[in-house]
C-alpha cells in the first residue's frame, strides 16, 4: 500500500527541498547588505546543497539489491566562495581607512533568477503529485 | 474532528456472506485481510487528522507534508470504497441467484 503512494512521496521530498531553497534565497536577499555578519565578518551568500536519496535494499527472494527512489534529500547549506564587494562609502561605520567597505557577495539579480528557478521547480513538483493523483484516481475508475 | 476506527462495523458484516469465515486451510481468511486493510485506512485518516492538527497547531511547519497526508487519505479510502461496492455487488449477485 506504501509503494502505491512513493511518486507522491517522492514529489513531497521535491517540494520540501524547493522550500528549503527558498530559505537560503530568503536569507541572502535579507542580509544582501548585513556588513556584520558571523564572527563580525560580511554575510556570505548561502547555497543550498541537494543529493539524490535512494535507497538499496535486498531483495528476500533473489538475493539482489534492489535500488529505489526516496526522491531528493538536502546534504546541507554551504557558503559562496565568491569574493566579497568592495563598495566606497566613507560615511560607513564599517568603512576601512580607504573609505570601502566589504558587502555580502549577494547579487540580489540572481537571487530573484533563482526566486523564479526555485518557484517553477515548486510547481513543477506540485504538477507531478497532481498528476500522480489523477492516474490513481483514475485507476479506481477500472472498478466502476 | 474525531475519526472512530472502522474497523469491525457494520462494513464487512454486511459485504461478506457468513461462509466466508470457514477457512479450513488455516492461512489468514478474507475477512482477517479486509479488516486489516481496513484498519491500514483508517490508520492513514488518523495519520492525516494528526498531522493537520500539528499544523494548526504550529507544531509541523511543511504544508505539503499535510496535503499529502490527507491525499493518501483520500485516495486510500475512495480505493476501500471501490472494493467496498465491488464486494457489495458479489453480494447482490449470490442473492439474485436462483434455487
Amino acid at each position: 500500500m506504501n509503494d502505491a503512494f512513493m511518486a507522491m512521496r517522492i514529489s513531497s521530498s521535491g517540494l520540501t527541498a524547493e522550500r528549503l531553497r527558498m530559505d537560503t534565497i530568503a536569507s541572502n536577499v535579507a542580509n544582501a547588505t548585513t556588513t556584520r555578519g558571523a564572527n563580525g565578518q560580511p554575510y556570505i551568500r548561502k547555497i543550498a546543497v541537494f543529493q539524490e536519496n535512494l535507497q538499496q535494499e535486498l531483495d528476500k527472494t533473489t538475493g539482489t539489491y534492489k535500488t529505489s527512489f526516496k526522491g531528493v534529500k538536502a546534504v546541507g547549506i554551504v557558503n559562496d566562495d565568491s569574493p566579497l564587494r568592495r563598495v566606497y562609502d566613507p560615511t560607513h561605520p564599517d568603512a576601512d581607512k580607504d573609505g570601502y567597505v566589504t558587502m555580502p557577495n549577494v547579487n540580489i539579480m540572481n537571487e530573484m533568477a533563482d526566486m523564479i528557478a526555485s518557484t517553477r521547480a515548486y510547481e513543477a513538483n506540485v504538477s507531478a503529485m497532481t498528476a500522480e493523483k489523477s492516474m490513481f484516481s483514475k485507476a479506481l475508475e477500472i472498478g466502476k | 474532528m474525531v475519526v472512530n476506527n472502522v474497523g469491525n462495523t457494520s462494513v464487512s458484516s454486511v459485504a461478506i456472506p457468513n461462509e466466508v469465515k470457514t477457512n479450513d486451510a488455516g492461512g489468514t481468511s478474507f475477512l482477517d485481510t479486509l479488516k486489516e486493510k481496513l484498519d491500514e485506512v483508517n490508520n492513514k485518516q488518523i495519520d492525516a487528522d494528526n498531522l493537520t492538527q500539528k499544523f494548526v497547531s504550529g507544531e509541523e511547519t511543511d504544508v505539503q507534508k499535510v496535503m499529502l497526508s490527507t491525499s493518501e487519505a483520500k485516495l486510500s479510502l475512495d480505493l476501500a470504497v471501490q472494493i467496498r461496492n465491488k464486494l457489495v455487488d458479489a453480494y447482490d449477485a449470490f442473492n439474485r441467484m436462483q434455487i
